[in-house]
């Protein structure tokens, strides 16, 4: 089988700051898009059961090149890097349709993508990508299978934690959710590492549809509320516990009480009546 | 001896000596398949640590106690041994083979001979039989668990054998006046034989019995030597005269332009003394009792570990199969490697300076380099690889919110203050730099933090086998610290301690690093800062990377003397020391067989009942906090760094 695993560069989802004075983000880190990390690993288990290739292609300029060095490292067979102008105003619709005519020369059955990436999130490029190569799709796929019939056997995840299985005709496009897999740990200098290595990164100029249509526009950027845990005895926790609680797994949400001293006094007596009622 | 019975003398001599001679050329040729040379630098010191280990048999007393009398038993054995070898060559082969008896015998070193086999022939008698009823009666864990009694008991009644014939050799010869005189021992059986009533042609029958089953059974026993484990008094003296000085911890850097691949697969990829080791190890089992893992039912031996690489090493002819089994029945278990916490107690406690660790980090790397690992230790790499921590926190909230300023480019400090990630992530191993903080400024130190630019010191992802991983923290860190101006690195933490001092120097780092006990012991000293004394039993704990690998016993136990009456031991203490089961990627390690480590530990020390279990390492302070709520929950055991101490009682 042969896949591709699209993968994306965003800036560090948990250190990208808002400058609420300047109306703008700092504290931009470049990193791969954490649910790039699940995309790869799953293409990677899916060519280990299946055999095959996996390529990693991204779009964007040269600094992009660092997570197709990581693609190859973690161990896939090639790295594309879609190279087009004037990538700053266009949105994922337009993206698609240039990532789509990237693709064009290169043999697939099988197109991986993030659901949603972590900085637009618009949760439509698997749609996207599909309408311009036209091919079946799916999305909030947690689990891809080698089926018996032509094509892959998917589960999607629905709400309230509901799985629905279905088996899609290939080639397809397939819109990975987090916790589709558990991405490895490759050694540096390790034995896939060294593979990785000892290939190159091909760059591949895209050139823009001039029809290119552009569907949407940020207009605005906003600060996300901080979320703080706190009310737990240190010591009174196992490691484990303790982890989690690190990583913010464990714990009950901190609530700021702003106003007079009596009015901060009657919420915190409020929260706290309304806290043990729900215990 | 007759015309015939001289050729047969010789036949035998050169058959015996063949069948070892080949063998032992075979294993020269075994342990040159190895990688690197043998250390022989410092020969001075090698000599003397040959004659203290070999000589005095030091390592076996070190470990002696009213329990375990092994060890002067073995010196029993070994002067016996050695007293029988020099007779055997001297009065033996060439007296007797060269017929030039008569004339040695008159020699004054022949007759001291002769006397000091009458009385460590005896000795190396009583000792065997110790041994072999030890053996069978008390039948110690730490020989196990392969060990073959019926083998030991065959080899004691030869050797019993080989001293009663010796002596009858000797006392019918003086019975039959071919010696003028002989020591006590060999004229009082003279005397006894002369009530035999025995005729002349009898006894010289006899002697001729007597000599001719001496010979063959020291023959035999040298072939048989050769073939067993028994080899190692030939090797054992060059294990020890080719030991490794280094801390227990080195691992050796591997230069990853030049070498393709790291870690060992098969025996010829370790290095020449770890394929020594094999040889001389003496199966004594001191390594596996003092091993943490061992004794807490994890799938580690030290020993079988050490015998299993040379069982492979012997076993291939050209080609070795695997080390490590990983789809293959024969060879080492993963779980056997990553069951260790490379605390270094099996390399303490090898009588004939054997390294276990060294072993286990070569086949260790081999593992990563082929991507084996444990699931946690996997996360854990992950972890630290992207944030460079192994919490699994990122990286830019590291030491937030911290007491002491961030070290700045442009600005010399006394020192920088290297909190490691416990300090920086876990808000219980946070207060042990907080209380530090607190100390330096009441002392007046010039202090600073070095913020999100710090990572993980590499410890852990080394210790786990991940060279790579390791190295390139290391150049970071050491490219951050040189971008500073300051007087002294201090840490709180052993691992980091252990390497940004060892681990990092041969990268090219060059710091003074100094572990908080020593700056509070000096601190104390100097009345820089003054301590109220402390109410309470205290009782202390040897972290492993402080003590076994950088010898810092004194510092933690002057400090604490400081303001403590009543400071206690654990009853495994100082290079004997019990690991708390976090080390060496432990810490971070998901499937876990047998008893936990740390409890086993914190056991150790209720059976005492201090009030205050005290250590100088974040990790150990973690793991016995976590055990105490595991094992004596209702307990009122406080659990502190020596940090936290002293800042409670500072005035």
């Amino acid at each position: 089988m042969k896949i591709i695993a699209c993968l994306k560069m965003v800036a560090d989802p948990d250190i990208a700051a808002f400058d609420v004075q300047k109306n703008e983000l700092t504290d931009l880190y470049p990193v791969m898009d954490p649910i790039g990390h699940q995309v790869l690993e799953a293409g990677l288990q899916l060519r280990e059961a299946s055999g095959g290739r996996l390529t990693a292609v991204c779009l964007g300029d040269a600094t992009a090149e660092a997570i197709l060095h990581y693609a190859l490292h973690q161990g896939t067979d090639a790295a594309i890097r879609l190279s087009a102008d004037e990538l700053a105003d266009t949105d994922t619709w337009a993206r698609a349709q240039t990532i789509a005519k990237g693709l064009s020369g290169t043999p697939y059955d099988l197109v991986l993508t993030g659901a949603a990436s972590a900085d637009s999130g618009s949760s439509y490029m698997p749609a996207a990508l599909a309408a311009h190569l036209t091919l079946p799709f799916s999305t909030h796929i947690v689990d891809i299978r080698r089926s018996e019939s032509p094509g892959v056997t998917v589960v999607k995840k629905l709400p309230h934690g509901k799985r629905e299985t279905y088996n899609l005709d290939l080639p397809a496009v397939i819109g990975c959710a987090p916790g589709i897999s558990i991405p490895r740990y490759v050694a540096p200098f390790g034995r896939v590492y060294r593979q990785g290595e000892q290939k190159a990164v091909q760059t591949l100029a895209v050139e823009l549809p001039p029809e290119r249509t552009v569907l949407t526009r940020t207009v605005d950027v906003m600060a996300s509320k901080p979320r703080v845990k706190a009310g737990i005895n240190i010591t009174a926790l196992s490691m484990a516990d303790r982890m989690k609680m690190m990583r913010g797994e464990l714990g009950t949400k901190k609530e700021v009480f702003t106003g007079s001293p009596d009015e901060a006094a009657r919420k915190i007596m409020r929260h706290a009546q309304l806290d043990s009622t729900d215990k | 001896m007759s015309g015939l019975e001289r050729v047969v003398f010789w036949l035998l001599l050169v058959a015996a000596l063949g069948i070892s001679g080949r063998r032992f050329i075979f294993y020269f040729h075994c342990i040159r398949k190895g990688s690197g040379r043998l250390p022989h630098d410092q020969p001075v010191r090698r000599l003397k640590a040959v004659m203290i280990q070999v000589l005095g048999q030091w390592p076996n007393f070190k470990t002696a106690s009213i329990k375990d009398l092994a060890g002067p038993g073995h010196l029993l054995i070994f002067w016996g041994a050695v007293v029988l070898a020099l007779y055997f060559v001297f009065l033996i082969l060439i007296g007797e083979g060269l017929h030039i008896s008569d004339s040695i015998r008159s020699a004054f070193a022949a007759r001291l001979l002769l006397a000091l086999c009458d009385i460590f022939l005896p000795l190396l008698a009583v000792g065997m039989l110790a041994a072999a009823l030890r053996r069978s009666i008390r039948r110690p864990e730490r020989l196990g668990p392969d060990f073959d009694a019926k083998l030991f008991w065959t080899l004691t009644l030869s050797v019993l054998l080989l001293v009663s014939c010796h002596l009858a050799f000797e006392s019918l010869r003086l019975h039959l006046g071919l010696n003028p005189t002989g020591p006590f021992l060999t004229r009082a059986l003279a005397e006894w034989c002369a009530t035999l009533s025995l005729t002349n042609d009898q006894a010289a029958l006899l002697y001729r019995a007597a000599f001719w089953a001496q010979y063959v059974l020291a023959l035999t026993l040298i072939v048989y030597g050769t073939y067993s484990h028994h080899r190692h008094p030939v090797f054992s003296p060059f294990n020890i005269f080719f030991q490794s000085y280094s801390s227990p911890g080195h691992v050796p850097l591997v230069d990853f332009a030049k070498e393709h691949r790291f870690g060992a697969s098969c025996p010829e990829e370790l290095d020449r003394k770890q394929l020594l080791d094999g040889f001389a190890c003496t199966h004594c089992g001191r390594c596996q009792d003092s091993c943490p893992a061992h004794h807490t039912e994890k799938p580690l031996s030290p020993k079988q570990l050490i015998t299993d690489i040379n069982r492979c090493l012997l076993a291939n002819g050209s080609g070795s199969p695997g080390l490590v089994r990983t789809d293959q029945p024969s060879g080492i278990a993963m779980e056997t490697l990553l069951s260790c916490t490379t605390c270094g107690a099996c390399i303490e406690a090898c009588p004939v300076s054997n390294r276990p660790l060294d072993s286990i980090i070569a086949l260790r790397r081999h593992l990563v380099y082929e991507g084996l690992f444990d699931p946690g230790h996997a996360t854990t790499l992950k972890r630290i690889s992207q944030d460079a921590n192994p919490w699994g926190m990122r990286w830019h909230r590291r030491a937030q919110h911290f007491d002491l300023p961030i070290a700045r480019a442009d600005e010399h400090y006394d020192c920088i203050y290297w909190l490691g990630c416990a300090a920086a992530f876990d808000d219980r191993a946070r207060r042990i730099a907080e209380a530090m903080a607190a100390v330096l400024k009441r002392a007046g130190l010039r202090a600073a933090i070095l913020g999100t630019a710090e990572k993980c010191c590499g410890d852990a992802a080394r210790r786990i086998g991940d060279e790579g991983l390791f190295q390139k923290l290391a150049m970071d860190n050491i490219h951050l610290l040189n971008g500073h101006d300051f007087d002294f690195i201090l840490t709180h933490c052993p691992h980091c301690f252990n390497s940004l001092t060892n681990d990092y120097r041969p990268l090219g780092a060059s710091f003074r690093v100094v572990h908080h006990s020593d700056v509070l012991r000096d601190l104390v000293r100097s009345k820089k800062i003054e301590l109220h004394p402390a109410g309470g039993n205290m009782m202390y704990h040897d972290p492993c990377y402080l003590g076994r690998y950088n010898h810092g016993y004194d510092a933690p136990r002057s400090v604490l003397r400081a303001f403590c009456s009543d400071l206690s031991e654990f009853e495994r203490n100082q290079e004997n020391s019990f690991c708390c089961g976090a080390g060496g990627g432990h810490m971070w390690k998901t499937t876990e067989k047998g008893r936990r480590i740390s409890v086993a530990r914190v056991k150790e020390a209720l059976q005492t009942g201090p009030d205050h279990i005290t250590s100088a390492c974040p990790y150990c302070l973690l793991m016995f906090e976590e055990a105490i709520q595991t094992v004596a929950p209702e307990k009122s055991v406080a659990v502190n760094d020596i940090a936290e101490l002293v800042q409670m009682y500072m005035r």
